[in-house]
Formats: C-alpha cells, sequence, structure tokens
C-alpha cells in the first residue's frame, strides 16, 4: 500500500525531518510510527498524503509514485483516505454534524444515507449530543473525537491518525482504539503516529515504526 | 451536480450575507458601470428611434433640364420605374410648382409675374423604400440619378439625420470606452473583494483540500457569491435606470408637449435589461475567477 525508497524530507538543509526512509507498509496492516516530539512522525504522514514532497527518495502509494501525481488527481488520493490530523482542522464556521458530513458532501453521497452515517459515527465517537455545535464550542478531546469521526465515516482503504488520543483520557482512548481495530479488520490499513507506549500497548496485531531524529531506529 | 449547485447557491449567499460591507463595495461599483452602460444604451437606441421616424418620410426630388423633349421624358420615367429604392414617383410640370408654390406663400404670389417666366423647373417627387431609407443608400441613388440624362439637380434632406448619426457614433465611441474603463474596474474590484474573503478563508480552503475536495467544489461558493454580486447589481441598476428614465420622460414631457416625449423617449427593451443582469453576472464571476484561482493549488 506505501512504499518508501530512501526518502529524505529537509524543511531547511541544516535540520532534516526524515532522513533516508525506506519501508513497506501492507494493505490490511495496523502500523504505529512512534518515537518522541520532534522525531519526525507528522511529516512522515505529511509525505502519504501528499502535504509534502520528499526531498530525495520515492514513495509509493497504491504502486502510483505520489510526487508525480498531477494536482487535479490530488483530491482522489485524499479521498481515499481517512486523516486524523495533530491539530484537527476541523472547519470552525460549519456544524459538527456538517463538519463530517462535508467529506460524503464531497462524494456525492445522497443526503438521506449521509445523515444516518455521520448520525451513526457521531455516536460511535460519543459526541453525537453536540452535534448542531461548533467547534470552538467544544473541549479538545471533542474536537479530537470530531476528528475522528470524520476520517473514518468514509470507510477509507487508509487511516491515517496522528497522535488521534492526544486529548483524551485513557478510557476513552482505549475505545477509539477499539474503533480503529474494528476499522482495520473490515479491511482499512491503519498507520497511527503516537509517543505513547500504553497506546500501542492496546493492539495486539500491529508493526511499529520507531523514530528518532528523522531515523529508523527499530522496525518491527 | 444539481446538489452541488445547490450547495455553491446556498454557501455563496450566507457568505455574501456575513461579508456585506465588502461585498456592497463591489456592488456599487458594478451598479456604477451598469448605470453607464445603460445610461448609454437608452440614449443610442432613442436616437436609433428618431432616426428611423425620420427616414420613413425621406425624400428625393430630381430636378429636369428645360425643355426635355417628350420621348426622352418618357425614357426617363421608365428608367426611374426599374430603379429598386424607387416606390412611387410623381412628376410635378411647372405649372404644378408654380402653383404649389403660391399656394404655400400667398405673399409672394406676384412674385413669378414680376420675374416674367415661370422660374420652377419640373421635376419628380420619388418615395424611397423602406428597405432603401439608409443614409448610405439615399446617397449612392442620388449620385445615379444625377448620373441620368435629363436630370439636372437632385435634393434630398439628410442632413439632419447625418448630423445625428454622426453624434451617435461618436457617442458610441465615448461610451465603448467608458464602459470598457468602468468594467475593467468593476472586475477588478470584484477580484480584490474576492480576493480578501478567500484570505480571510484560507485556512478553510486548505482544509477543505486536505479532506479531499476538489477545485471546482472549493471554487464554486466563491464564484456563486461573485456572481451574485453582479446579478445583484444588475437588478439595481435596471432600477435605477428605469427612475432616471422616467424623471427625464415627466421632464420632457413638461417641456415639449406631452405625446412628443412620451411617444418618442422609450426604455429599454427587455432583451437589454437581461443583458445587463448577465453582464453583470458576467462580470463577477470574471472578477471571482480571476482571485479564486490562486488560492487552489496545491
Ligand atoms: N513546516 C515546517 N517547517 C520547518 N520545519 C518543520 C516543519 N514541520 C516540521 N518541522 C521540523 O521537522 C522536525 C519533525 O517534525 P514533526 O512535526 O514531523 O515531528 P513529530 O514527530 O510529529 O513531533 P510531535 O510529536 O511533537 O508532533 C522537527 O524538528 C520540526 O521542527
Ligand atoms: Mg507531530
Amino acid at each position: 500500500m506505501i512504499q518508501m525508497f530512501n526518502v529524505f524530507k529537509n524543511y531547511d538543509p541544516m535540520s532534516p525531518a526524515l532522513i533516508d526512509i525506506s519501508l513497506h507498509i501492507r494493505k490490511g496492516e495496523f502500523v504505529f510510527v512512534s518515537g518522541p516530539s520532534g522525531a519526525g512522525k507528522t511529516t512522515f504522514l505529511k509525505l502519504i498524503y501528499r502535504e509534502e514532497l520528499p526531498t530525495r527518495g520515492h514513495i509509493l502509494v497504491n504502486r502510483r509514485n505520489i510526487a508525480k501525481l498531477p494536482p487535479s488527481k490530488i483530491p482522489y488520493l485524499r479521498r481515499s483516505m481517512g486523516i486524523v490530523f495533530q491539530d484537527f482542522k476541523l472547519l470552525n464556521n460549519k456544524t459538527i454534524f456538517d463538519n463530517v458530513s462535508f467529506v460524503l458532501k464531497i462524494l456525492g453521497v445522497p443526503i438521506a444515507i449521509t445523515k444516518k452515517k455521520v448520525f451513526n459515527m457521531l455516536r460511535m465517537v460519543d459526541i453525537h449530543h453536540k452535534m448542531k455545535s461548533f467547534p470552538p464550542q467544544l473541549s479538545g478531546g471533542e474536537q479530537q473525537r470530531v476528528a475522528i469521526a470524520r476520517a473514518l465515516i468514509n470507510d477509507p482503504a487508509l487511516l491515517l491518525a496522528d497522535e488521534p488520543t492526544g486529548n483524551l483520557d485513557p478510557e476513552l482512548s482505549m475505545e477509539i482504539m477499539r474503533l480503529f481495530e474494528e476499522a482495520n479488520q473490515k479491511g482499512t490499513t491503519v498507520v497511527v503516529a503516537t509517543h505513547n507506549p500504553a497506546l500501542i500497548g492496546c493492539i495486539s496485531n500491529k508493526r511499529v515504526i520507531m523514530l528518532d531524529k528523522g531515523r529508523i531506529v527499530k522496525y518491527y | 451536480m444539481l446538489r452541488a449547485i445547490r450547495y455553491f447557491l446556498r454557501e455563496g449567499w450566507s457568505s455574501l450575507w456575513h461579508n456585506k460591507g465588502a461585498n456592497l463595495l463591489s456592488i456599487a461599483i458594478i451598479i456604477v458601470s451598469l448605470y453607464v452602460l445603460g445610461v448609454f444604451l437608452v440614449l443610442s437606441t432613442n436616437f436609433n428611434h428618431i432616426i428611423e421616424r425620420w427616414s420613413e418620410d425621406v425624400q428625393v426630388n430630381i430636378f429636369l433640364d428645360e425643355n426635355l423633349s417628350e420621348p426622352a421624358l418618357l425614357y426617363l420615367q421608365e428608367r426611374l420605374s426599374i430603379l429598386p429604392e424607387i416606390g412611387e414617383f410623381i412628376y410635378i410640370s411647372k405649372q404644378e410648382a408654380l402653383q404649389r408654390f403660391q399656394i404655400l406663400f400667398p405673399s409672394l404670389q406676384t412674385l413669378p409675374d414680376e420675374i416674367g417666366e415661370n422660374p420652377f423647373p419640373s421635376s419628380y417627387e420619388l418615395k424611397i423604400k423602406k428597405e432603401y431609407q439608409t443614409i448610405d443608400g439615399v446617397r449612392g441613388l442620388a449620385s445615379r440619378l444625377k448620373s441620368l440624362d435629363g436630370v439636372k439637380e437632385v435634393s434630398y434632406d439628410l442632413q439632419w439625420i447625418e448630423r445625428l448619426s454622426t453624434v451617435m457614433k461618436l457617442l458610441r465611441v465615448i461610451g465603448i470606452f467608458l464602459v470598457g474603463v468602468l468594467v475593467f474596474s468593476a472586475v477588478s474590484t470584484t477580484a480584490n473583494v474576492i480576493k480578501l474573503l478567500a484570505y480571510a478563508r484560507k485556512d478553510e480552503i486548505d482544509i477543505m483540500k486536505l479532506v479531499g475536495a476538489s477545485s471546482w467544489f472549493i471554487k464554486g461558493p466563491f464564484l456563486v457569491e461573485g456572481m451574485l454580486q453582479g446579478f445583484i447589481a444588475g437588478i439595481i441598476s435596471i432600477g435605477l435606470l428605469y427612475l432616471s428614465y422616467r424623471l427625464v420622460a415627466y421632464y420632457l414631457a413638461l417641456s415639449y408637449n406631452l405625446l412628443f416625449g412620451f411617444l418618442l423617449f422609450t426604455f429599454l427593451p427587455l432583451e437589454y435589461w437581461l443583458g445587463i443582469i448577465g453582464g453583470g453576472t458576467l462580470v463577477g464571476l470574471i472578477g471571482s475567477s480571476i482571485s479564486i484561482r490562486k488560492f487552489l493549488r496545491y
């Protein structure tokens, strides 16, 4: 599903964010990207959904070199993914319901189906009672759950989650991981970036990529 | 597709409403340019009306040589009857011309007697067919008539219309220039207003891109907003134009006689209304699509 060949990423010449990354994440895997703050986890994910391009090396997603993807195809790449951003990236002037249903609107899913799906998804992350609120009226953890709902709503082939439980208590974190595991069992490839070892412990059938200062230090 | 358009309309309208201040600015500028355009259109349609009315009774007179022989006269008559421009024509003999003069100017009745002979030449009065009643058509006809044997002089009264057409041509040039400048400034104002609004919503646009919205999907509401600006401006300027028209028509009616002012001064036909509203919408569309483009680069 995701192949990287000697990928380097430098935001500026002096301090590289990723150094010589080569790996293969297969379809259906549940992968953690772990490591201390500043290790390059977010950068790693950004390369996959093509917010950033590698300074050197090649990245294939579904066997396609995404650096060569024409701009008009980028939306389609991202529609096949669900992304939980570290900073949520919710639309502040849209309600919670509209934030989540926006993804389905892009896909052209009929209203009736959208309503049902969104309501179910919001209930799964236990935020359905705030459906008509706007993001700024929600706590950090609540916003995070909206972001998770939005990422899962279109049954993505690939789920990229950046520190998805950073604002949640342990109990809720476990529940979210159950949701991810469920999606994974239904065929979604999952990549979760986290520095929280407890989270990694939640999942039995997994792989772990340990990053430190931009290098892979462990991969099992 | 239909759903997308409905979504664009809703979003575009709500943004228009939320950002009344900035949007009013570009609406105002579009109104000004459409209003000026409209004024020129009203003037030129009315001048056209006047020209049409006038040329309806364009009459050409040809004056004949003295002592034209009977066969020559018949020959001339035949030539006149095969010219396509000419509808009816009547012959006016020297005697008839004199009588007409005497009826028209009773106080000068004795003048011919004093001169001693009848000074009026015989002539033909030609009525021009409607489809040939253009300035160029009449001119061309006149020069052909002049070259006929037995024709001494050709006269036609087109000066007034010619002058009016010159004024109209001038008016058209000024109008095109002025409207061009105004349309340009309207487009750039719309572009800048939409750019401002897009800047304010840059985060939102970036998020939409990240969750897979196509550029059309992001662009749509902004384009609709620009088009709504132009559409609203179009409707308002039609309203203003009509008000001004009524006002001017009222004063015309006061200063001339009522019927003259009312009959002659008309408002724009419906196609022009639609043209003005459509033009405004187009201005808004062009302005917004110019400025939104650069926000959509990946
Ligand atoms: N847009 C950017 N411009 C310049 N440098 C950047 C940018 N984004 C990240 N970096 C740098 O790249 C390195 C890796 O950052 P990254 O965000 O990938 O770390 P991370 O592992 O996600 O950290 P955290 O756990 O704190 O989220 C850091 O040193 C960071 O300062
Ligand atoms: Mg990070």
